[in-house]
């Protein structure tokens, strides 16, 4: 059996139970919550999962997402839970290298920080944002974006009938209106404001390269990292770093990355974050596996609960 | 096109109450037909589409997802009744569902 730990995105919907499940194993989430609340100098030590100041805070999100990431990692290596490979689902990278011990706890709250800004620096004059659609094909929105707009494009596949896409808001709108008209069996628009995984951002990526040059001292991952933009399989400290900088940038395949995977006869995923959406976009994936979400965390650490 | 028997209504209606309980882990006894999918069970569009495509599968039905959509925009599905009613529709009339008023 192999075994591959994947790390969502920040999370828009909470089982509802996850700081109960960690906090049942160990202190590092509470423990995880102070020290970045510490060290950031924000508030994060009074999260509650219905708290939605902590969903609708982009920023806040990501540092609470990868806490959860860190925080479940920590409990599977003291479990001897080990992966043969991981990913990170857009800005679960973070969460994904501090997995492979190739960046610390605080250098990842550093690196969410100064993406962070340097996004909302990039874009502070667009009205930017990021939209879903499900139930048409590539081909079906492909032609949508070719009729509709410049500043919108597709960059993320999640499935065969289920894509992202980041641009400028008003264009996303028409995007999914029209997407509507044409058969979408649903469209939303994300509760983000930056446009993440698109060219706006070459500007902020080019900054992020300097900044992790400058600051960022990246170790060699201890675990095999594919990759959610090409798919490659890497683990050292060069290949990290341009990971990190096109991860803002580029765009993302998840579907190929978890066929990538499945092809690597990976066969137990393990979604590394609060919520189940990685579990979910997996149902429409082909392939013999399971992924189990936080939930099943006992049955993780003892197989014999299955 | 598929005609329906008394059998397939009872296996679809069996799928859809299994899928729900399963899927939002409720105890299949607390759902009914006039349980509302959204409001009740909290479910979504993934939910739809997976039913879908079971729906697919065990009937090997040939119907593309966008007709289904558009005829779910005319025809909105609200309480598990209404989504087995639709069900059964797809797997009567596949893509010929989008000629039907």
């Amino acid at each position: 059996m192999s075994t591959g730990f994947i790390f969502p995105a920040f999370i828009s919907e909470y089982l509802g139970n996850e700081p109960e499940i960690l906090s049942a194993y160990s202190n590092d989430f509470k423990q995880f919550l102070n020290e970045a609340s510490i060290y950031l100098k924000i508030d994060l030590k009074s999260f509650t999962v219905n708290d939605h100041a902590f969903i609708n805070s982009e920023l806040k999100a990501q540092y609470i997402s990868y806490i959860f990431g860190c925080s479940l990692v920590d409990i599977l290596e003291n479990g001897k839970i080990q992966p043969d490979f991981i990913s990170g689902y857009s800005m679960g990278l973070y969460a994904c290298l501090y997995c492979g011990h190739s960046i610390t706890f605080t250098q990842g709250l550093d690196l969410i920080g100064k993406a962070y800004d340097l996004i909302k620096e990039n874009t502070t004059h667009l009205d930017t944002g990021m939209g879903s659609i499900v139930g048409l094909s590539k081909e079906d929105i492909s032609e949508l974006l070719k009729g509709n707009s410049n500043g919108v494009e597709i960059v993320n596949t999640n499935g065969e009938h289920s894509f992202l896409l980041s641009g400028l808001k008003p264009a996303i709108l028409k995007v999914l209106e029209a997407a509507k008209n044409e058969g979408a069996l649903n469209t939303s628009l994300l509760n983000v404001r930056s446009p993440y995984h698109i060219r706006f951002l070459d500007g902020a990526a080019q900054k992020f390269d300097d900044y992790i040059s400058d600051k960022i001292q990246i170790k060699d991952s201890s675990f095999k990292i594919v990759s959610a933009l090409d798919q490659r399989v890497f683990n050292s400290s060069t290949d990290i770093h341009a990971e990190l900088v096109n991860n803002l940038n580029s765009k993302i395949d998840w579907l190929k990355t978890m066929e990538k995977m499945i092809g690597l006869n990976i066969d137990q995923f393990i979604e590394c974050g609060a919520g189940n959406s990685l579990f979910r976009i997996g149902k429409f994936i082909k392939g013999d596996f399971k992924i189990y979400t936080m939930n099943k965390l006992d049955k993780i650490l003892d197989p014999a609960k299955s | 096109m598929g005609q329906i028997t008394d059998q397939i209504r009872k296996e679809v209606k069996e799928i859809v109450y299994e899928y729900f309980a399963d899927e939002c882990e409720v105890d299949i006894s607390e759902i009914s037909d006039q349980t509302s999918i959204i409001k009740d069970l909290d479910g979504d569009s993934l939910m739809f589409l997976e039913l879908i495509e079971i729906f697919k599968e065990k009937y090997d039905l040939d119907i593309e997802l966008k007709t289904i959509g558009k005829y779910s925009v005319k025809n909105p599905v609200a309480t598990i009744s209404e989504l087995i009613q639709m069900q059964l529709l797809i797997i009567e009339h596949e893509n010929n569902i989008a000629n039907l008023d």
